[in-house]
């Protein structure tokens, strides 16, 4: 008796689990697939990490950026302890620095000096700014109220490169996603239209995207914002580069979604549909947008990396923005000669950053899509 | 011909351009449907069968304008009134629509995947303004009854049905404005033998209940005499024979329709040798031979074969019809099946 | 039978193991094909057909895997048993091709597209003989010929897109020929063609294996193709054969109530049923989820409850070489 019932109850759970699955919409389908893709669900909380970052960023930043430390220019990276020789565990601190002379290359260096401890609180009282342009605070996620914290140590003008890495992570991040979904408009309008009416007009937007492709990417960009004059503020040079961007790049989008367009016109039911009398905008809204909406985000995802690293390589070479403002690109200006990163490898610290968001755009997209066709089999 | 004919094709062509090069010059044209002509009688099957090439897809989907015919007319009764579809504009053809409906071959891209089982037989009613609502969903739960569908499955999504009962949904949805003509397009060549019985009993309980017309488009022969009325064959773009569905299997008049009953794999061991082979390969629509299409295959050919094409003639007897294109369709003494 | 046995399968078990659940693709298949014969497999899809085929030429697809049995390949200096070879190793591979071939449903992804069939079928003629490349243009002209493929000395420069489905299918049969297999697999060989050209290719198969003495496997789904070339064969069911034996005996003595639909089942040219067609209820069970005693026992009209959803049914000898699976024969 008791088997049966365990049967029973074992039948019934299966039953649930695929009427679960007869029920879902494609994007619980995609879901359920997206998620067997571990590589793209880890990148993914990678970036959701770093875009909360972006957007608590001054509460984040232990320091202003642009704040000086006269006494600590090209410090070194300070690491966090735990453990002290005398006292043992005493909970989060660094040593303080001091400059000595190093005799063998006689540069002036800064070694740890044990006997300062600055410990490392949580939720400490620091500088001034304003969250979001609205709720004024001077509350911080960490910081020593004893000295200063350097976690990736300091520019040579001695400003903090840790909050100068997460400030710059709000423009490098964001140009990827504004630039995109400027192409995304331009793209799925002129894709849309070359794929849907097909003819000359399609010829037309081909033969441009085909040029648009074929121009040398670097020395167009260079072209273009060579253009933007010197005194434009950074939010106005901000958005340039987006446009510049976005306008170089909507070629590869449009491309997808007037191929996408191509093959579902031919998908039977599509007439099936106009047989039954529906409209154009039926059709296209309906049955054709949604069919395609999961591939546009996938390639959308996969473009997104193309425009951070544009933004980062025009600012890079001194072309993109300029300082004041901080994005990766700019703060790796910084590391442009040998001699440079040799002596001050942490400069080299916004790349890491960059890397790891190009690579986890790159999975993410390719986990999307994999999981863009859920009917495949 | 008398006056319950529902749908009259009269000289229909559809002929599809080559185009080459950044101009799209075009370069020649495929014939696919070459000035055929037809008649389908109210309540009745008319199979078309043919080989790839034929031009039978062209000529159902030419029929529900779902392609531009290049030429032709196609007259459909609705109530006494002949209307020309070729003719109709937008609006008028829409109207239009309602009463002549298709089923496809594949029951995986003929329904929208992303689109519940109500959406998907529901849309008919929904965009002519037919049912919304609590009468949409009656409406579409008595459609799923009818094709033997539970219509507590309204709600999943066609990922969770097998290919009989999808194409049992894409009949539903054929179903649901009350068409008097169906246009079957190969409409069981995608699915299991098991499954093709049970959908061709369903096609012809529905035919019998709604009162419908099919024109059945088919190249499996078995299909084609099981579930016509008659039989229209078809070879390169024309109609090479026509007549009534047994007549036509028990005694074919034109070369082409005896050698596709010989070749068809008969599931008995006893046909094993009496089969005749055609030799060589389908003609090509786009560069057809000279004379009669079929002659460079044709056992019987001589030479006015290679000059003219023979005209569609009647040459059946006692006021019953049987058209036949062939310069010795009443000379030819042809080997039908028992 | 005894010395004429070319290929025995025993009791092999293919399953393949998906994220979803274990899909029993063949599930205990025995049977035996003669030299020179035609050994007829048919099936509807998802019967697991082809994969017995790819078992056999070991050639499954990834996460496939033959779990269980035997496949032993009789040549005249001895036996082998293909299921201990390694799927990568020399000796399969030179069984591949050599002695046992494959014609596929669809020449065209069969085929490299960017190769002349000259190119490929020359290729197949030095990898298992030992000629020069000259020798090996002339016999693959030669084959090209015999396969029934007019101007051969000018086609075997035309690449496959060049062909029609039919030139392609006889040029595939021209490559699988190429080196005189006493086996010749073919899966669905003429499932993508017109019904005339497909007479064309069966009467090919038909008199190439007279000429050169070669078993045929042939793996259809169409019965009249079984009726018309096969000398045995097995009716399959999800992974199981449910009944075989010689082909006059399936068609005209069938006894497994599935072979009974099956053939009642289909319309047949020339013999017009007023009506309606005796069909089959229900639909194939999903291979997660097989029904448990004999798999066709929830459509099966001559179903016994208690006894055929309890145990799987033995394979019962009703005559000479005729068996079928089924309760109502024996077994209880």
């Amino acid at each position: 008796m008791m088997q049966l019932f365990t049967k029973l109850a074992r039948r019934k759970k299966e039953e649930i689990k695929d009427e679960k699955i007869f029920l879902a919409s494609q994007w619980q389908l995609m879901w359920w697939k997206f998620k067997r893709h571990k590589l793209a669900m880890v990148s993914m909380c990678i970036l959701a990490f770093l875009y909360i970052i972006v957007l608590f960023c001054e509460f984040i930043a232990p320091y202003d950026p642009w704040e000086r430390f006269e006494d600590y220019k090209n410090a070194p990276p300070q690491l966090v302890r735990f453990y002290s020789k005398e006292e043992g565990f005493r909970g989060p601190f660094v040593y303080g620095m001091k400059q000595e002379m190093d005799m063998e290359t006689f540069r002036k260096v800064f070694v740890e000096d044990e006997s300062k401890k600055y410990a490392v609180r949580l939720f400490v009282r620091g500088s001034k700014y304003k969250l979001w342009g609205l709720f004024e605070s001077d509350l911080h996620l960490f910081g020593s109220k004893d000295g200063p914290v350097f976690l990736f140590g300091t520019d040579e003008l001695g400003r903090d490169l840790f909050s100068r890495v997460i400030y710059g992570a709000r423009i490098s991040l964001t140009i990827g996603l504004v630039g995109v979904f400027l192409s995304f408009i331009l793209g799925t309008l002129l894709g849309g239209i070359s794929g849907y009416f097909g003819g000359t007009i399609d010829e037309v937007i081909q033969r441009t995207i085909d040029f648009l492709v074929s121009i040398p990417t670097i020395p167009l960009w260079m072209a273009l914002s060579a253009a933007i004059p010197q005194d434009w503020s950074v939010i106005r040079t901000y958005f340039a580069i987006t446009i510049i961007l976005s306008l170089v790049g909507w070629g590869g989008l449009a491309r997808v979604v007037r191929g996408r367009l191509l093959s579902l016109r031919e998908e039977d039911f599509i007439l099936a549909a106009r047989l039954t009398g529906a409209s154009e905008w039926r059709i296209i809204t309906r049955h054709m947008l949604p069919s395609f909406a999961s591939h546009l985000i996938a390639s959308i995802t996969l473009s997104i990396p193309g425009m951070i690293l544009g933004e980062t390589s025009l600012s890079f070479i001194g072309l993109g923005l300029r300082p004041p403002a901080i994005s990766w690109g700019v703060l790796l200006q910084d590391a442009q000669q040998v001699i440079a990163v040799a002596h001050y490898p942490w400069r080299l610290i916004p790349a890491f950053f960059i890397i790891v968001t190009v690579l986890s755009f790159n999975f993410l997209g390719d986990g999307l899509r994999d999981a863009a066709d859920p009917y495949s089999r | 011909m008398g006056s319950n004919v529902l749908l009259e094709v009269k000289s229909l062509k559809k002929y599809f351009p080559i185009q080459k090069g950044f101009w799209r010059k075009k370069v020649g044209e495929v014939k696919a449907v070459d000035d055929i002509s037809f008649y389908i009688r109210e309540g009745e099957t008319l199979g078309l069968v043919g080989e790839s090439g034929s031009g039978k897809t062209t000529t159902g989907r030419a029929i529900l304008r779902a392609i531009e015919p290049t030429e032709g007319e196609i007259l459909f009764n609705i109530n006494g009134t002949l209307i020309n579809i070729l003719q109709l504009n937008k609006k008028e053809l829409k109207q239009t629509r309602k009463h002549m409906q298709m089923i496809f071959q594949d029951p995986y891209s003929s329904l929208n995947p992303r689109m519940t089982v109500k959406d998907i037989i529901g849309e008919p009613l929904l965009v002519n303004g037919v049912a919304r609502g609590k009468e949409l969903e009656d409406r579409v739960a008595e459609l799923m009854k009818a094709v033997g569908l539970r219509p507590e499955y309204m709600i999943r999504y066609p990922h969770a049905f097998s290919g009989g009962q999808r194409q049992r949904i894409g009949i539903a949805r054929a179903l649901a404005l009350n068409p008097r003509l169906i246009v079957c397009d190969e409409p069981v060549s995608a699915l299991d033998v098991s499954i093709q019985a049970q959908t061709l009993n369903l096609l012809q309980d529905l035919q019998e209940k709604f009162h419908l017309t099919y024109l059945f488009i088919s190249h499996d022969l078995g299909v084609v005499e099981h579930i016509s009325d008659r039989v229209a064959v078809m070879y390169t773009g024309k109609i090479v024979e026509i007549a009534e569905t047994e007549e036509l299997f028990k005694n074919p008049k034109h070369p082409y329709t005896e050698a596709l009953l010989a070749a068809v794999p008969k599931p008995d061991p006893k046909y094993r040798e009496t089969r005749k082979l055609l030799f060589g390969e389908v003609a090509d629509p786009s560069n057809p031979p000279s004379g009669c299409y079929f002659h460079p295959r044709c056992p019987y050919a001589k030479d006015i074969c290679k000059q003219e094409y023979p005209s569609l003639i009647n040459i059946g007897e006692n006021g019953n019809e049987h058209f036949v294109s062939c310069h010795f369709a009443d000379k030819l003494s042809l080997a039908g099946i028992e | 039978m005894g010395d004429n046995v070319l290929l025995e399968v025993k009791n092999l078990r293919t399953y393949f193991f998906l994220d979803e659940g274990v899909v029993k693709a063949v599930d205990g298949v025995n049977f035996k094909i003669e030299k020179g014969k035609t050994f007829g497999v048919v099936g509807e899809s998802g019967c697991g057909k082809s994969i017995t085929a790819q078992s056999i030429l070991r050639i499954l697809p990834p996460r496939g895997e033959i779990v269980e049995g035997e496949i032993i390949f009789y040549r005249d200096d001895g036996s082998v048993d293909l299921v201990k070879l390694d799927p990568k190793g020399q000796e399969i591979r030179d069984i591949r091709g050599k002695e046992v071939a494959m014609v596929f449903q669809e020449p065209m992804t069969a085929l490299a597209p960017v190769y002349t069939i000259g190119d490929q079928i020359i290729e197949a003629i030095l990898l298992h003989q030992n000629v020069t490349k000259e020798q090996a243009r002339k016999i693959a002209i030669d084959l090209l010929g015999r396969v029934g493929i007019p101007k051969p000395e000018e086609r075997v420069d035309a690449y496959p897109f060049e062909l029609s489905g039919g030139m392609r299918q006889r040029a595939m049969i021209a490559m699988a020929i190429s080196s005189n297999p006493s086996l010749l697999i073919a899966d669905e060989p003429t499932t993508a063609l017109d019904v005339t050209i497909q007479a064309q290719i069966l009467d090919l198969i038909k008199n190439l294996q007279k000429e050169m003495g070669m078993a045929t496997m042939l793996i259809t789904h169409n019965m009249g193709v079984i009726a018309e070339m096969a000398d045995d064969v097995a009716v399959m069911y999800l992974g199981k054969i449910v009944e075989s034996g010689p082909v006059n005996e399936i068609f005209y003595n069938p006894k497994h109530p599935y072979t009974v639909a099956l053939l009642k089942s289909i319309p047949k040219v020339g013999k017009k049923v007023k009506g309606r067609l005796e069909s089959i209820e229900g639909m194939v069970p999903d291979p997660y989820n097989l029904p448990t005693g004999c798999r066709f026992h929830p459509r099966c009209p001559s179903y016994v409850e208690g006894t055929c959803d309890k145990a799987e049914p033995p394979e019962i000898e009703i005559t000479t070489g005729h068996k079928v699976s089924c309760f109502l024969y024996g077994g209880r």
